[in-house]
């Protein structure tokens, strides 16, 4: 802080009883609340910054990695941590920091749309159950049941049985599995805003179906659905890089995280960091997404609670 | 009591009807026909397709195929591998039961110890033991499965010795694949222990039985942990389904036999029936899961019948 500040702080309460806020003191106030909210979301903060990184490196890979993702260099097999390598080499000689900074895009493309079609889909179909309402509802909601007791892995599994590994298959069966999730929050959410007066109104006046649901319903349903989308996309994470450590994801040479931990597992016993680190890029970004989530959640929990009080 | 069973085993027949259904079809959209995948790589004679066609029912029409499936179903017949001509169902609840043992395990560790950890944390008068329980539930949840699988085998298995690093093979072959995959259990049951123990704590009756003179452990263990269990055995039926797919991944980790490994060779080697078959034992496995937990959670407590 320099003097004109600390002189302006010293000299702000003597002036008149109301002062007019000079731009400075606006200055000091919002920094004042940035470092107090820093001091009291340490995590959070971590989490925003770690996540900036994770985006930088989706975005420019080439900013941050030191070399090219799929470089062999012969003579320098499966090498320890060093200063030209941070995270090691693996076995054929391509750096392991690298990869997983090229690895990042992947990963986010397939956490991000994975959740997008699930919460989209997912949430259209609560939306159309919890206003619909009836036999509609009943079999919209059975379905989802359906869905949700056929295992998320083995869905994957049948599909790339029969169409091979791909990325896109598996943002697909990733997203399907997630759905009912999304379904059965949003038509719970939809059936407690039905009975609210505002909506009785609109029907009442005359106001038609598509209106109501997405012009009533879906404003002020879908704060939640986007609080669990939040922890959806590191949720998706896990369960696409699981898939991908199973073959079942980009092929090879991809730099998908779960598929450089498996590439990795055979040579455990000796090159541990081949492992170590694209896992705990994984960790780290999931946990950064779940710490964001949580706080975006109970904000949104907060504000709706307000609301109903 | 019996009608609220009969209820919940009936929709589970449904569920399990409509997962079989989601199996054939999947199975039967995706691009190139069943009988190209099972061609691949092999020279083709007139002979062999027939041959095929005839056992697959390839030349009827895709409902008539669909009801001999259901009919073949409802006979306890998975089907016939592709791969090596034999039964689907023997193949699969031959190792069905490594599979069940490894989940089994999981689910009792990480529920003893999740309940351990959520009863710390709802109990301590220490904030920072309370809030360092919740943030490693944070992370716990974070971890994928292969990861921590392949962290423990090196800390463990290649560096100490202690376990062995692969197969099925007794209790210390066990242990690292049981950890690896207990990992969120741990951690949902924590916290779901801990924050239903903080809501019941609040109760009347927790007032009236303090007020009585009880002991604090009375009052906690005897008194608000049987109301505060609910939520966390709702939530075991849907963890053990989570597990089995998780044990895909962990079987895969430590090269053990199982359901995980029978599933992925039957991918590789585009054994369909035999993909049909895990996935319809696996939601099986379940639905009944989930039948099981909710009936207990209705002895457990009336109210919900």
């Amino acid at each position: 802080m320099d003097e004109a500040l600390l002189l302006d702080h010293v000299a702000a309460p003597a002036s008149a009883p109301t002062p007019p806020a000079s731009a400075v003191a606006r200055r000091r106030k919002g920094w004042r609340a940035t470092a107090s909210f820093v001091r009291h979301h340490p995590l959070l903060v971590l989490s925003f910054a770690f996540l900036a990184l994770v985006v930088v490196a989706s975005l420019a890979p080439g900013l941050l990695a030191p070399y090219a993702p799929d470089t062999a260099v012969l003579n320098a097999l499966q090498q320890g941590p060093s200063a030209s390598h941070w995270f090691g080499t693996d076995q054929l000689g391509r750096d392991v920091l690298s990869r997983v900074v090229y690895g990042t895009q992947i990963t986010l493309i397939m956490g991000i749309l994975s959740t997008l079609l699930a919460a989209t889909v997912g949430g259209l179909v609560g939306l159309v159950a919890g206003y619909t309402g009836g036999i509609l509802d009943t079999v919209l909601m059975r379905v989802s049941e359906i869905l949700l007791a056929f295992p998320g892995i083995l869905l994957a599994l049948a599909i790339v049985a029969a169409a091979g590994p791909n990325e896109r298959d598996l943002i697909l069966a990733v997203g399907i599995a997630a759905m009912p999730t999304y379904a059965k929050l949003m038509r719970n959410q939809v059936h407690a805003i039905r009975e609210r007066t505002y909506i009785e109104a609109s029907i009442s006046t005359g106001a038609r179906r598509r209106t109501i649901m997405f012009g009533h319903l879906l404003p002020n349903a879908y704060s939640s659905l986007l609080g669990l989308a939040t922890l959806g996309v590191g949720i998706n994470i896990l369960a696409g890089s699981s898939l991908s450590f199973l073959g079942l994801g980009p092929p090879p040479p991809s730099p998908e995280w779960g598929a450089m931990v498996a590439d990795s597992a055979g040579q455990i016993a000796t090159s541990w960091w081949m492992a170590l680190f694209p896992g705990l890029a994984i960790v780290l970004t999931v946990l950064a997404v779940s710490v964001v989530g949580q706080w975006l959640r109970a904000r949104v929990d907060l504000r709706s609670g307000e609301r109903a009080a | 009591m019996i009608r609220y069973a009969a209820s919940k085993i009936l929709w589970g027949v449904v569920v399990i009807w409509g997962t079989a259904t989601v199996a054939f079809v999947v199975l039967r959209v995706v691009p190139g026909n069943p009988l190209t995948l099972i061609l691949q790589g092999t020279p083709t004679t007139p002979q062999l397709v027939h041959a095929i066609d005839s056992q697959f029912h390839l030349n009827d029409s895709i409902l008539v195929q669909y009801f001999l499936y259901l009919n073949a179903l409802l006979h306890g017949n998975l089907g016939v591998s592709i791969a090596n001509g034999q039964s689907v169902g023997s193949q699969i609840f031959a190792v069905l039961p490594a599979t069940l043992q490894l989940v089994a395990t999981a689910t009792i560790f990480g529920g003893v110890l999740g309940l351990a950890l959520g009863l710390v944390a709802s109990w301590t008068r220490f904030r920072w033991l309370d809030r360092l329980i919740g943030a490693s539930n944070v992370v716990l949840t974070s971890i994928p499965a292969f990861w921590a699988g392949l962290i423990l085998l090196t800390f463990f298995s290649f560096s100490l010795g202690w376990f062995p690093a692969a197969g099925n093979n007794g209790f210390r072959s066990i242990v690292l694949p049981t950890i690896s995959l207990s990992l969120p259990v741990i951690a949902i049951v924590a916290q779901l222990i801990r924050d239903a123990m903080k809501e019941v704590l609040l109760e009347p009756y927790v007032l009236a039985a303090r007020a009585k003179g009880l002991s604090e452990s009375t009052v906690r263990l005897r008194h608000a942990l049987r109301n505060a269990l609910g939520p966390a055995l709702t939530a075991v039926g849907v963890i053990v389904g989570s597990l089995i797919t998780g044990a895909v991944v962990v079987e895969q980790v430590f090269a053990r036999e199982g359901i995980g490994a029978l599933a992925l060779r039957a991918i590789t080697e585009k054994d369909f029936p035999m993909v049909q078959g895990v996935v319809l034992v696996v939601a099986a496995g379940y639905v009944v899961t989930n039948i099981v937990t909710e009936i207990v959670h209705a002895l457990v407590d009336p109210r919900i019948r």
